[in-house]
């Protein structure tokens, strides 16, 4: 294809020096676009960061129970997670990562990893924005006013899983406001004006 | 797209070259009240005729050029602050003088020729939204800056305030949230029979407004802050 996907990508590494490294690596990469470059998770910013396709990060930025299950703690749903490594790492949590970059990688090793890491990203992971049903009705409730216990009490389902829907619906639509999500609720006739 | 910065502009960089690879500094040297036509001169140049702190001056315009680019406080000397909190207070007034009222105006044109439910939802959107923003800056103006104002003017833990920068650091609202649902709504969510010139015009100055308030939020969460807060420990 020519008109290939360009992949978003987002670097986590404390090292200013690392970082501007691995960075200029990729930067020779088309497939790859760089969102940004922040030095550990704290930095995160939703709106800004979430679309990452693929998280670059330095384990030496989690904890070790943050290590121990690293896709359930991360800010972000990353389909592939890359682990830049300044010191060995222990191999159940190496196992979570789609790959490990290492300080003395060579340029051809970096580009070879990466390339084989997005080879494997399912483009629908990717693409599809539409909202289930069950996000609908949280939109809906959120529409509404309502709080995330209110919601979780009116659909019967945890207040976590009423967290994860509203995040999925924000990175689906780009909309992260209550009012924002409340407007589009209304444009698109999922909730009457006279309902609010 | 994303300019990596391996090589940030220095003091001998030429003010020319540098806007020519990022022309938003275009409306920073015009909040600076820098003046065109200024040929070759160098950034050191130009700061020593506009009384600019070096540090301060290419630490902006590095932030506003490169987006990998993270500011060294390290750098920075503590009577920077001052210059820091003047550009700000400029900027601030640039946002809640012109560009602001300007997107206000034209949303407001853009959505005469919507349907009355998207005209009516996005209007109290965007007032909702403008009412926050006034306030974001009021409470920066009237509670941060005099904060450090008397601050940097009593040093040494003299401040009769119990206001701390690290309260500034906790509150600090977020504004470009609203402004990039607004994006989105125009973009991809208001029907396709409203549209104008206009709603281009719109979507295009606010992608350049929010690029702007994302730099300015940098400066002040990354710069002034730590700096404010290095100062509080003396």
């Amino acid at each position: 294809m020519s008109s290939a996907k360009v992949y978003q990508v987002l670097l986590v590494e404390p090292s200013p020096l690392v970082g501007a490294g691995l960075l200029a690596i990729l930067s020779k990469l088309r497939e790859m676009h760089i969102i940004d470059h922040i030095a550990d998770l704290s930095e995160f910013v939703e709106r800004r960061h979430a679309m990452a396709d693929v998280l670059i990060i330095a384990p030496s930025t989690l904890s070790h129970a943050e290590l121990r299950n690293v896709r359930r703690y991360l800010p972000l749903q990353a389909p592939k997670l890359v682990a830049l490594l300044s010191s060995p790492m222990e191999e159940a949590h190496a196992a979570q990562f789609d790959a490990t970059i290492g300080l003395y990688d060579t340029h051809e090793q970096v580009a070879q990893k990466m390339r084989f890491v997005l080879k494997g990203t399912p483009q629908e992971a990717i693409d599809s924005n539409e909202l289930t049903e069950r996000e609908l009705a949280v939109l809906a409730c959120v529409a509404k006013g309502l709080t995330n216990k209110e919601i979780s009490n009116m659909l019967n389902i945890s207040i976590n899983t009423v967290t994860t829907h509203r995040k999925r619906i924000s990175h689906k639509l780009g909309i992260y406001s209550i009012s924002g999500i409340t407007a589009y609720a209304i444009m698109n006739k999922i909730v009457n004006i006279t309902d609010l | 797209m994303p300019r990596s910065s391996i090589n940030p502009h220095t003091a001998n960089t030429k003010l020319a070259s540098m806007v020519l690879g990022c022309p938003a500094l275009l409306s920073v040297l015009n909040r600076l009240n820098i003046k065109l036509g200024f040929g070759d001169t160098t950034v050191a140049d130009i700061c020593q005729r506009y009384g600019l702190s070096p540090g301060v001056f290419l630490m902006i315009c590095n932030i506003y050029t490169f987006d990998t680019y993270r500011p060294n406080i390290e750098h920075l000397q503590p009577n920077d602050i001052g210059h820091i909190v003047a550009y700000l207070r400029t900027s601030h007034r640039y946002y809640t003088g012109v560009s602001f009222p300007r997107l206000h105006a034209n949303i407001h044109t853009l959505l005469k020729s919507c349907d009355e439910v998207s005209r009516q939802v996005l209007d109290k959107f965007y007032d909702d939204y403008d009412q926050e923003v006034t306030k974001h800056f009021d409470y920066e103006e009237s509670v941060v800056f005099p904060y450090i104002d008397q601050l940097l003017a009593q040093p040494q833990g003299t401040t009769h305030t119990s206001y701390r920068i690290e309260q500034f650091e906790q509150n600090h609202s977020n504004i470009e949230e609203k402004l990039n649902d607004l994006k989105n709504i125009l973009l991809k969510y208001l029907t396709e029979s409203c549209s104008s010139p206009l709603r281009t015009e719109v979507l295009m100055s606010i992608f350049t407004l929010e690029d702007d308030l994302t730099r300015h939020t940098l400066i002040e969460e990354r710069v002034l802050a730590p700096l404010v807060a290095k100062l509080e420990r003396q």
